[in-house]
């Protein structure tokens, strides 16, 4: 069986050591070490590596920007690991096509563990920062549902209810728009049963949702 | 040179008291001169340990242990060693204080064992 090929891509020395003879001794490992990006990236063209571990410090310029160039530039697994992770680190690397997140308190046999698993396609993720990855992928779906209920309004009632959003009154939104009062009215029933919504105020935070602030605040109800 | 280790021992006794697990296994293999008893940092109170374990030097990873082992250490002529891993910085703590045992370089495994080494043999780590 061909041994695995693992790049060690780290500033502090005593992780790409310790890594290295770690692996080394598990005997199906063949370990380069790399201290920078320019270092990494003459690894990865040299061995073709199956997996890259990747510290969130790596400079020049950090660990995401280095996941975002070999992740695409190369067929390796990359994990990115790192001290007390954000969770804004975290969602950065996974958007720049980490395969895995570690962190740095891993045990030996976790680390092993998560090398050959990530070999076998598995994404090895530190337990309590799955949590993070799914949490935004909630946050993506319930925008997205969002913003698909609102596209089945005109545009009208979207504009309508970007100023429902804003906290605009009736009054205010017809003088905005240059229609009348009772049309606005009528475009606010027509919104409250298309969303299948109860209220004004529910019709907003779907807003909220799908778009964030609306950027018509400065005509709600206190500038009126 | 003197041994600063207890004549009861043959071989000196290192608490190695860590945060990282990684860091501990690469100490652990690194220090081939003692016999080397490892304790997860975050497992109650340290100098109590140290107290009972009675060790001929302690190498911590984390500030915390470090400080705990500092103040063991006080009362007694024993080589503390603070590696800290982030600031990539290994400190002895001598009877000026802590020093900084690694002159800019980034220190690794071996950098411990020898500080260590020079601590316990020679008492030459505290005055690095």
């Amino acid at each position: 069986m061909n041994p695995t090929r693992v790049v060690v891509a780290d500033p502090l020395r005593i992780f790409r050591t310790g890594v290295h003879k770690l692996l080394v001794r598990e005997g199906d490992f063949e370990v380069v070490e790399a201290a920078t990006l320019e270092e990494l990236a003459a690894a990865v063209a040299e061995r073709v590596p199956d997996v890259v571990l990747l510290d969130l410090d790596l400079p020049p310029h950090g660990g995401v920007e280095a996941t975002r160039q070999i992740a695409h530039a190369s067929g390796a697994r990359v994990i990115v690991w790192g001290f007390g992770l954000t969770r804004g680190q975290v969602l950065a690397a996974a958007r720049a096509g980490a395969d895995g997140i570690l962190r740095k308190e891993i045990s030996a046999t976790g680390l092993v563990r998560a090398l050959r698993g990530a070999v076998r396609g598995e994404a090895p993720i530190a337990r309590d920062l799955a949590s993070v990855l799914l949490e935004a992928l909630h946050g993506v779906d319930e925008r997205t549902n969002a913003i698909e209920r609102t596209g089945q309004l005109s545009p009208r009632e979207r504009q309508v209810l970007g100023h429902l959003a804003a906290g605009a009154r009736n009054r205010d939104i017809a003088v905005l728009l240059a229609i009348s009062e009772f049309t606005v009215k009528r475009h606010v029933q027509n919104i409250l049963h298309k969303l299948e919504l109860p209220s004004r105020r529910a019709a907003g935070a779907l807003y909220h949702k799908a778009y964030g602030p609306p950027e018509t605040a400065a005509f709600a109800r206190g500038g009126a | 040179m003197s041994a600063t280790w207890q004549t009861d021992r043959q071989r000196p006794l290192v608490a190695l008291v860590w945060s990282l697990p990684l860091v501990a296994a690469a100490l652990e293999e690194a220090i081939d001169f003692a016999d080397v008893r490892t304790f997860a940092a975050d497992h109650g109170d340290i100098v109590d340990l140290l107290r009972r374990l009675r060790p001929d030097a302690v190498v911590v990873d984390d500030a915390p242990a470090a400080d705990a082992a500092s103040r063991y250490a006080s009362t007694r002529e024993l080589p503390v060693l603070h590696l800290s891993v982030r600031e990539r910085v290994l400190r002895v703590l001598g009877p000026a204080g802590w020093v900084d045992a690694t002159d800019g370089a980034d220190p690794d495994s071996g950098t411990v064992r020898n500080a260590l080494a020079g601590a316990l043999f020679a008492g030459g780590g505290a005055e690095a």
